[in-house]
Parts: structure tokens; sequence; C-alpha cells
């Protein structure tokens, strides 16, 4: 008694435990986790892909009664090995947000958004878009695909669109992020075929990393940079003092747009000091010597003018690429985002293949890709190219198709769909009176918004396709059809080194969203075609009929058997082709042979001359505004990672603009007070932070900003129709 | 899949699939008994092998030049800790350049956590003694069950490292993951961390200490003197210790304390007016005295117990307010609430003493009234040490002091006057007359000169605070205490004459209202052998809410404004 009273009087005074102190207790988790939450701790794990970017990490998810209640990263797998940036620690936050859509909506002919069941939802789909059909042509009616879903999913939608509602034009968000590269290894590797593999980052003794802020964008490839044990020269090619450019070895801050110059200007020294390797070029390559013509009249003299670097820099430049034996070239969107992007990723190609720096570990020409399934858009979208990269222009490929699908080929359109840009001219035309966009933010992430508001408005139908109602373009919409997010469906991803992962259902859905490959199906039944996708029965069996459309091209993985051998095996790259003896898990590279995709078999130098950009700055809007990523904590339109009071904490608490000393002082601008940002076509109101990473003459916003397309300049690549996301006039006015 | 749904439709079928989470079941490893950590192979040469010797304890080290600034520490201690949705214990920051053009490396990310630092400020400042230094480890926990909510060691740490929960009352902070280290694995942000730039290392106390002297963790970073930060910051970049933290000449104001600054006031308030009230015995006639006495005291004394009751408000946990003594030999904040105790203790006997005559303790009343006095003055004196104790420069005593004195001075002669002018006129008699040229006109004039100077010495701050503009733009790096306080005290200027213009004219208009006008009349109406005395009332009364009003805006300012030491934070 004693005892009793004495412990209620301790407890009273200096309580070391109790309810509080236990909300924070950890316990060893099992499962090979080591500590964790003792109230998360979980009875099941399973681990699956990741879905923001291309990187593709695995997530171990840790379940209760097969609901996911936290995840790590997976330790062993060869992607990410055992690290996550903070979109894949939040990966699971988004699914709960409040603001989810859990039925579909229909506006009313008010113009109120009504919430309405299912089959008024797919009849409205069926009725409007047939009626615009019905009345303006098949071509009226075009949809905007997305590389935020599953490859299955994906394909179903270019099925169904193309051969079952006889659509023709259907783009992907990808055409904002990868059509650059793709265009570039088509031309100069005869397919889109992206050499490298993660283990190249750890091989190379330099590494040259041009318009690309790996530790923002990909810090996990970056983790793959910091496990390199050959103390590489690491080479950064980018206007801006980026965290990549901190932490280089060499940072070369050039003008902006001025790489495709630097390019030829290395190009030019190697070919002066004969640092080349003659024996890999007359083997495996051809177009060397009107290459070598080309980049004769860029000298250094030219280059340094035009890109504002000093020769010595162009000459360290070349040595040092020189002087490497594992030399990889890696690029992101500050190249594919350009109204010369093209050129200039075949320009890095040609680096790679003058020096033989492709097809050896440490090597190649590679293109690092945006989100977590724009390699699977690339391949089974059925948009810009059909099915597993094929050609609707070439009746044999029709013909592949229609009889690996069984289908009647008159249903496959004989002409290409118009890009992202041209379908946007075509609504502005009256061509295209009904749009369906899936899984992507168009109201936010397509260039000079003012011009895209003013064109959505003359649609007739708008359907929009989301996990959330309250994006910029599902906000516009005519119907809003509710979607379950990643963690909420099966399917696979292609990650950026071309290997395949699973998503897995461990988390239900709200209300009535359904999986997109679900919506895919209903609206077939709907539409009256669902007969054409009865083999497509699921996400699983549409995989095995994608690997059946791959089966003798460059990315066949006819190999893969299911689900559980790509989750067995820690993903699986393509090709994997039915037979082959790899080990399905390794990380394998393309060209190992020397054999490219082409007729010839050999690469093709490609080469141009350098264009103006198509707004140059003027007394008007005299700097250049420059777009990119602001944190490792948001992704693009954050449509998702908004949802995550973490992320939130982690991200910029509102507009900002970085600008240099020089031009802040110019304009009597303090620091983070507010400054007008106008261009040509809009302006926005942001903070100013006056630090030296931008040089003078130029800004930087952050793209995840809705406000900075009101400012971006609309000016496209030729050849692969990407936006030039990075060169805008513009001019900051103190208020 | 078996189709069990063969008879419904396919929206049945989709919406049934899609609420089945047994196919994850498909792939589940069933590895369950798998109790060694698979990251290990990645950590285990990031924590140390041995535990710290004597004199020794553990410390993050972080290796700027691999801090990337990709926040994965952030999420994950979130996730591994199992914290709130937006609760996490480390945060990133960013040095950069702002004024000069780009050397090679322009920029510094910064990441930050607690630094279990040798002589923790939170530990001294904790009125409960929630706070523990591991005496091997050297981790300093929080005992969660044990806090009770008053924050104080939100305003000690000068590292924002404790967090106020609001949600359970309670702060709640790193520990270093110490169940983790125990088993041999690693806490959670440097398991996370894609770059290993974080890591566990062993250091000597005594070295950290004499480190400690002269020194920041950073540039911005507050000094090392206060609390001898253990963390360890390496960076081979040259460019580094020349940088500035990106949100250095941010302007945030502060967390507002409602509650503390009307217990500051109103305690004030009430020292005051019994210090006032027993001073005058000395000057006014004793029959005078004698009737506005037990009135004064009992006004005095039932303010000071609204203060009371408006500190326990503050607390998150208020049921365990008592166990705010506990700390008495290190927290300022326990000897406050023993001071005001025994103030309230006193002036509730004092007043006793003068209400019930009967009880004969009228002639202990002077002693008494000493008593309350000396106690009052004491807690004032803790009330100020509080704050001057955190080192913000705006709270040094040079600042806290004048202002928590005249505030007891305005507030207390304010209160006599009003108080004794409405009982002479409830009394009635002689006793008017005698009440307003005795005491009214003497203390309203008292009040008009406490309040210019105090109004005069804010002013002059704000002038002079703007005034060292220079000081904002450079001159970070320098080690020298003169320049960061400089800076802090222009921030606060900044920030009084800024973000918070509207709030400030407020407070001079009631001063001056309150303090100045409203009492110069109130002395105009008492003038002669007849005043005014029931307009004075009515006048004093407004004049003493408006004077309160004006000193409670001021307080509010007090935390508002303050500038908050902190390591660097993010650009935006």
């Amino acid at each position: 008694m004693r005892n009793a009273v004495k412990q209620a009087v301790k407890q009273a005074l200096h309580q070391r435990r109790g309810t509080l102190t236990g909300e924070l207790v950890r316990r060893p988790g099992g499962f090979g986790l080591g500590q964790v939450p003792n109230r998360l701790a979980p009875d099941s794990t399973t681990s699956m892909v990741c879905g923001f970017c291309s990187t593709g990490c695995s997530l171990d998810v840790h379940l209760r009664n097969g609901q996911a209640v936290n995840l790590t990263p997976s330790t062993h797998y060869p992607v990410n090995r055992g690290m996550a940036c903070p979109k894949g620690w939040e990966a699971l936050t988004p699914l709960h947000a409040s603001d989810r859509l859990s039925t579909p909506r229909l506006r009313d002919a008010s113009g109120q958004m009504r919430d309405v069941d299912w089959p008024t939802a797919t009849n409205a789909f069926v009725d409007r878009f047939t009626s615009i059909q019905q009345r303006h042509g098949a071509e009226s009616v075009a949809f905007i695909s997305t590389g935020q879903i599953a490859t299955e999913e994906m394909a179903l939608l270019g099925a169904f669109a193309k051969f079952g509602m006889g659509v023709v034009h259907g783009d992907g968000n990808t055409r904002q992020c990868m059509a650059t590269s793709v265009v570039a290894y088509k031309q100069a590797f005869g397919f889109d075929a992206p050499p490298y593999t993660y283990d190249d980052f750890e091989q190379s003794d330099v590494i040259v990393l041009v318009g690309s802020n790996l530790c923002i964008a990909h810090p996990i490839m970056w983790e793959r940079i910091c496990r390199n044990q050959c103390s590489p020269e690491i080479i950064v090619v980018d206007p801006r003092v980026t965290e990549t450019a901190s932490a280089a070895t060499q940072h070369y801050a050039l003008a902006p747009k001025s790489d495709l110059m630097l390019m030829y200007g290395i190009a030019h020294i190697l070919v002066a000091n004969d640092w080349v390797d003659h024996e890999y070029i007359d083997a495996h390559t051809s177009g060397y010597d009107t290459f070598v013509a080309h980049v004769a009249e860029f000298n250094p003299e030219r280059v340094g003018a035009a890109t504002g670097l000093s020769i010595e820099q162009l000459e360290r430049f070349a040595a040092t690429i020189h002087a490497g034996k594992r030399v990889s070239f890696w690029w992101t969107m500050g190249v594919n985002q350009s109204h010369e992007g093209v050129r200039t990723a075949q320009a890095i190609i040609d680096l790679a293949l003058m020096t033989g720096n492709i097809g050896r570990p440490g090597t190649g020409a590679n293109s690092i890709t945006g989100q977590c399934n724009a390699m699977g858009s690339r391949l089974f979208s059925n948009t810009t190219s059909l099915f597993a990269g094929r050609d609707f222009t070439n009746a044999e490929h029709r013909g592949d198709v229609a009889h690996i699908l069984g289908i009647d080929v008159s249903v496959i359109p004989t002409h290409n769909s118009a890009a992202y840009d041209q379908i946007i001219d075509k609504i502005l035309a009256g061509e295209i009176k009904g749009l369906w966009i899936i899984a992507t933010n168009t109201a936010h992430s397509w260039i000079d918004q003012k011009h895209l508001h003013d064109v959505l408005e003359r649609l007739e139908f708008l359907v929009v396709q989301d996990m959330y109602a309250t994006t910029e373009t599902a906000q516009l919409a005519n119907l809003v059809l509710p979607a379950a997010g990643w963690g909420e469906k099966d399917g696979t991803f292609i990650n950026s080194e071309r290997r395949f992962g699973v998503i897995k259902r461990v988390s239900r859905a709200p209300g009535m969203a359904l999986a997109d490959f679900s919506i895919f199906k209903l609206l077939a039944h709907a539409w009256g075609c669902g007969a054409m996708f009865d083999e497509w029965r699921d996400p699983e069996a549409t995989l095995s009929i994608l690997g059946r459309l791959s089966k003798g091209l460059p990315c066949d993985f006819t190999g893969i058997d299911g689900y559980r051998s790509i989750d067995a095996a820690g993903g699986i790259q393509w090709p994997f082709p039915e037979g082959s003896m790899a080990d399905p898990g390794s990380e394998r590279r393309l060209f190992e042979d020397g054999q490219f995709h082409t007729p010839d078999g050999r690469a093709r130098f490609i080469v141009d001359h350098p264009q103006p950009v198509r707004e140059s700055t003027s007394d008007r809007y005299p700097l250049i505004l420059l777009t990119g990523r602001s944190s490792s904590a948001q992704w693009h339109t954050q449509t998702r990672t908004a949802k995550s009071a973490i992320l939130r904490s982690l991200a910029p608490t509102g507009s900002y603009v970085e600008l240099s000393p020089v031009d802040a002082a110019a304009r009597h601008i303090t620091p983070h007070e507010l400054v007008d940002v106008v261009s040509a076509r809009g302006s926005m109101t942001a903070q100013a932070i006056i630090t030296a990473t931008v040089a003078t003459g130029q800004i930087f916003i952050p793209m995840h900003d809705a406000a900075t397309n009101k400012l971006t300049c609309a000016s496209f690549d030729p050849h692969s129709r990407q936006p030039s996301y990075k060169h805008s006039a513009v001019q900051v006015n103190k208020r | 899949m078996i189709d069990v749904f063969e008879n419904d439709t396919p929206l049945d079928r989709y919406l049934a699939q899609q609420t089945d989470l047994t196919a994850v079941g498909r792939f589940v490893r069933l590895e369950r008994h798998d109790l060694v950590p698979t990251q290990q192979r990645y950590y285990r040469d990031l924590i140390p092998l041995t535990k710290p010797q004597p004199g020794q304890q553990y410390a993050f080290a972080v290796d700027l030049d691999s801090c990337t600034g990709c926040k994965s520490c952030v999420t994950a201690c979130r996730s591994l800790n199992g914290l709130d949705d937006d609760e996490a214990w480390r945060t990133v920051g960013l040095l950069h350049h702002s004024a000069t053009a780009a050397p090679a490396a322009a920029q510094q990310h910064v990441t930050t956590g607690c630094h279990h630092c040798v002589d923790p400020a939170c530990l001294n400042g904790c009125p409960v003694d929630a706070y523990e230094k591991d005496p091997i480890t050297g981790i300093v926990a929080h005992l969660d069950d044990q806090c009770i909510g008053c924050g104080y060691c939100t305003l000690t740490c000068p590292y924002e490292v404790p967090r106020y929960n609001a949600k359970r009352g309670i702060v709640r902070k790193c520990d270093m993951c110490a169940g983790r280290l125990a088993e041999g694995e690693a806490p959670a942000c440097v398991q996370a961390c894609p770059s290993e730039a974080i890591s566990i290392t062993i250091v000597d106390q005594a070295t950290v200490v004499a480190g400690a002297v002269r020194s920041r963790l950073l540039p911005g970073a507050p000094h090392s003197h206060i609390t001898s930060p253990t963390t360890q910051y390496r960076t081979t970049r040259p460019g580094v210790r020349a940088m500035q933290p990106a949100d250095l000449l941010a302007l945030r104001p502060a967390e507002a304390h409602p509650p503390l600054a009307v217990m500051l006031v109103l305690t004030q308030l009430s020292v005051g007016a019994f210090i006032v009230d027993f001073a005058l015995q000395r000057f006014v006639p004793a029959t005078v005295e004698r009737a506005l006495q037990p009135w004064n005291a009992g006004v005095a004394l039932l303010l000071g117990l609204v203060a009371l009751a408006a500190s326990v408000l503050h607390l998150g946990r208020p049921r365990y307010a008592y166990r705010v003594v506990i700390g008495f030999r290190h927290s300022w904040l326990s000897r406050e609430a023993v001071a005001f105790g025994a103030f309230a203790g006193t002036a509730a006997l004092y007043a006793t003493a003068l209400w019930w005559s009967a009880l004969g303790l009228r002639h202990w009343s002077v002693a008494l009234g000493a008593a309350v006095g000396v106690t009052g003055l004491t807690a004032l004196y803790c009330s100020a040490k509080i704050y001057v104790s955190t080192k913000r420069v705006w709270w040094a005593w040079r600042f806290t002091g004048p202002k928590f004195v005249l505030t007891a001075l305005m507030c207390g002669l304010s209160t006599v006057m009003v108080t004794s002018a409405a009982v002479s006129v409830f009394v009635g008699g002689t006793l008017r007359s005698a009440t307003a040229s005795s005491i009214g006109r003497p203390l309203c004039l008292m009040v008009v000169s406490a309040t210019m100077v105090k109004l005069l010495s804010e002013a002059v701050f704000l002038r002079r605070g703007l005034s060292h503009h220079g000081a904002s733009m450079g001159a970070i790096t320098s080690t020298g205490t003169t320049d960061m306080s400089a800076q802090d005290l222009h921030r606060t200027a900044q920030l009084l004459t800024g973000a918070l213009q509207r709030v400030t004219l407020w407070r001079f208009a009631a001063g001056l209202g309150g303090g100045v006008v409203l009492p110069l009349w109130a002395w105009l109406l008492q003038a002669g052998p007849s005043p005014r005395v029931a307009l004075t009332v009515a006048v004093g009364a407004v004049s003493l809410v408006t004077l309160s009003a004006g000193e409670l805006v001021e307080r509010y300012q007090f935390f508002r404004a303050v500038s908050v030491p902190r390591m660097p934070g993010p650009a935006a």
C-alpha cells in the first residue's frame, strides 16, 4: 500500500512513461526492417516501384491486413539500393487526401458539377463524343495520355481510343519531357533505346551531365554516382549553379540554349587533337565524315563567344573526355525542353560515338527520363508510334499489330497523330471539338497558359480522368472520371534504364473510384467495342499481349512471365526475349556488340546548324527566364505532393523568383521583397530570392508554380514538337 | 482470378476488384522472422562500434560536401518514427551567396536536427525536468508524459529543435533514435541519406565546450557558447564559411503567445499597484490611506490572480501545472512560479489583514505589505529572467528590464489612481477632495511621465534599429557579437515597422491615449477645491483600460518581433 502511494506520487511528480511516450515507441518490425514505429508495425510486406519519377525505385510497403500503413525503400532492389527521395517516402500519403474524387462528376446545363453514377458518366462520354464525331468526323475527338499510369493501362487506352473509338489524334504528356530523346534515339540508333543501366553511374571515370540537376530531380541516381568508387570527374553543363553543379568537379555555366554550339565546339577540339576512336567509328557508325566537316566550323573562338565560356574551359572539357576511359554522357530536361533539343541530344550522342564511349560499362549517351512510366508510354501508349515502336504509316506494321491483336486492320489509323501542340492548334482551328485528358494537368503544365485556356474554352466536351477534382484541368472539365491511384491498382512501369517494375493494390480507392484499366474497359463496353478487348482481361493478361507485340523488336520482352517473375527478379530490363540466358535481375546495357537498330546496323552521326531561339531578349524583356525543379519534395504540378503536409513543409511557401545580385541591385530590389515578373504573354507576382546561383541576365522560377507558364513562350523543337520551357524573355519589376 | 461475379455487370466486377486487397498475397515476402535489418549493409560504417567513454558522447556528423538538399532525411524521420503528418525532427536549410558574383560553389544545403548539446538549454530551462541528458550516450531526450506543455524550451533552444505539438499539448523532439543505436541500428536520418552525409560519431565533451567559445556551427547560426552543440559539420569547400543563410533577411514574425502577454502585463500591473499603494502610506494622510488601502489591495490582488490563471491557461496540459516547481534549481520558469506563488500568498494575507481588522492582523500590515513588495519584485525579476536567459538580443536585460518595470509602474499608478478615485466617490465627503489632491493628481502626472519615458524609448529603438541598415547587408560571417546583435535588432525594428506596422501604430496610439492624454484630462478634472471626481473615475477607468491594452499590444510585439536565433533556413 505504501509502495503504491509512493509510486503514485512519483508518477504524479515525474512521469517517465505513459500514453504519450507510448505513441513514439519503436520495436523490431521483422521482415528485415529493423525497428519500426510500434503502432505501424506490419503483419506482412510487399515491394513495388514508386509512382513518381522514372528512376523506378522500389518501396517495401508495410501492410496490415493487406492495407498499406507505412513504407521504406527496398534494400536489395538494384535501382535504389535502400534509398528513396522524399516523394517516395511519402508515396502513400496522397492516396488519403480529402479532395480525392470518389464518384464521377458531370457538369449540368447550368454549369454546375454534379456527382453522377458510373452508367450516367459512361453514357455521357459515349453520347457526347459520338455526337461530336458524327457531326465533325472521327478525328474531331482527341486524347492526351500520360506517363503516370501503368503500361497496361496506357496500352488499353491507346487501343480503345484508336482502334475502338476511331480517334486518330492522341498524344501524351511525355511530349513535354521525353519526345526529344525519342526522336534523337530513333534517328541515331534506329530505335528509341536508351542504352544504359544505372550501374554505369558507378563504373564511369568521367560523368558528363548536360541540363540535368540530378541532385534535385533524380536524387537516387545521384546516390548511384556517390557510390562510384573511381573518383570520377563530374562535369555539369548548366546555366545555373545548381545543387548538382555545386557538387560537380567541373561546372560549365554556358549561356542558355548554347548547348548545341558547345557540343560541336567540344567535338571540334576532339577532332583537332585526334582524340577520337577511329576503330569504333569505322566499325560501328556512319556519317562521320560529314560530321567532321560540320564541326570544323565550330572553332573554340566562335564557340567561346556563343557560350560565354573561355577557350581554356572548352579545352579542359574536351581534355577531360579524352582522358576518361569510361565516359558517360547524361542529359535531361535542359536538353529535351529546347527549340533544338533533338539536335543537341544527337550532338551528345555524337560525342559518345566518336570517342567510342558506348556499349561498355560506364559509358553511353544516356537520356534520363522524367515520369515513372514515360518509358512505357514511349513504347506502348499507341500515340506517336504504333505499339512497341512501330509506325502507323507502315502497312506491314499495321498488319502485324492487327494479326497479333486479332483485330481488323482497317481500324488502325494509317496516318500519324498530331502532336500535343498540334492538337491544341486543331482545337483552335475548330477541327477538334472533344478532348479526353488522362492523368495529366494540362491547365498547369502546358506552355503559354493564357493561350491554352483560350483554346480549351472552345471545346464542346472535355473529359478529365484523375484522382482529384481539384487539379487545374479537372476544374475545367465537363465530365470528370474518378481514378484509383498508384497503390490502388495493378500494373507495371518501365523506368529510365528500361526496367519493368510492378505496382500493386495495397490500398482501397475511395468510393466509386476505379483503376484506369477498369475505366477504359467500362468505356469500351459502353462504346460497344468491348468485345475487341476481351483478351485484355486484366492488367497481367494485357502485359502478355504487349509481350507478343514486342516479339522480334529491340524491346522484345517475351521472356517475362507475368508479374511474379518481375517481382522475384527485382525488376527486369528490356530486351528480355523468350529463352534469354541472361539473369533477369542483372543490370544490362545495350549495344555491347556494336550492333545498332538501323538498317545497316550502324549508329548515325547527325548534325544540323544551330538555330536562334524564338524569343530573344529585348529592351522591354531583357532577362531570360529559366524554369525547372525547385525541390525534390515536389512533383510536377503538385497535384499529389501538395497533399502531404511534410512535403509541403519542404517546398517553398509561395511563388518565388531567383535573380542575380547584379540584376537585383539594378532594380533596387531587396531580398524577399515581392516583385512582378512579366513577359509578353502574362505576369506573376513572386518573392525575390537574390542569389549568385543564377547568372546576371537570367532568372529562375520553378515549374511547380501554376503561374510560371503564364510567362513561358510557346516554342517547339521542329523534330520532336517538344516545348521549349527553358527560354523566355521576361522583365522583373519592383512593385 | 476466380470470377465469382459472373452474373454481375462489368461495373460491379470492377468495383469489387477495387476493394480486394488480397491480390497482394501473390507477392508477399514471408520473412517475418528476419529481425536483422537488411539496411545495415549501408549504414554499418556510419555509426560507432563502441559506446562513448566517460567525458564523451554521441553526436551527429554532417558531411556538407555530400549534402545535396534532397531532404530524404526529413521524410524518413517522420516515417520511421511514426510522427504526425507535418512533423519531423530534421530540417534542411540553405547557405548561399547573395551579394557577390558566384564562386565555384554558390550554394550549400544544410541538414540539421537536434545538436544534443553538452549544455542543453532546453533541459536547463525546463520547469518540470522533462528533459534528460543520458549520462553515457549524451543524448538529450524528452519525457513526453512529464511535459506540461509550457513551451519554454521552444524559447530557450537557440536551434528551434523542440517543437510544440498542439494536438497533444506537449513538445516532442529528436532522441537520436536512441533505441535504434542501442541495438546497433542507425537513426532514421542516417539510414535514409542517399549520399551518406549524416553519421553518428563520438565526441569529447570538453573539446566541444572549448571549441564553442567563439564559434558558430555554420554562418548565421547562433553562438555555440550558449549550449555547446555537438553536431560536427564538416566541409572541404573553402567557400562555405563565407556564405550566408538564404533566409537571413527573410522577415517572419515569431509566434505570438497571447496568454503570456496577458499574464506578464497583469502580473506587472498587480505588483506595481501593490507597491504604489504601499509607498503611498508615506505621503498621504493616514485617514485617506486607511480608507483606500483595502480597496487598492483588493483590486491588485484580483487582477494578479487573473494573471496567474492566464498563465495556467497557456499550458498545453494545465492539469499538471503543479509540476512547474520541480525545476526550481535551474529553471527560471520554476522560480517565477514559486515567486508568484509567494507573492499571491502574501498578497492575499495582506489584503485579508487590511479588510478584516477584527482578525488582528492590521498591525502586521506594514510587514506584510513589505513582503508583498519583495516577493512581487522577485517574481518580476524571475519573469524578466525567463526571457533574458534565452539570449535573444531583443529580450536582453537592457530591453526587458525597463519594459517590465515601466509597465508595472504605469499600470500600477493608473490602477491605484482609478481605484482611489472610485472609492472616494463611493465613500463621499471630504475623502473626495483629499484623494484628488493627494493621490489623484500626482499619480496622473507620474503615469504621464512613466508612459512618456517608455514610449520615447520604444520610438528611439525603432529609429536606431532601422538606421542599422548597413548591418543587414554584410559582415554576417564575422564571429563578433556586435554584428549579429545589430542584425537581430535591425530585424526586430523592420518587423515592427513592416509586417507588424499596424500593430505598432495601435501600440503607440493606445499608449499616448491611455498614458498621456486621458491621465492629463483626469489631472485637469481633479484640479481646484471641487474636483469633478465622478467624471475622473470614468476617464481614469478608460485611461487604465487603454493603457493596459497598449501594454498588452507592446507585449504581443515583444513575442512577435523578436529575432529568433535559428539554423540556416530555406530561401523561400
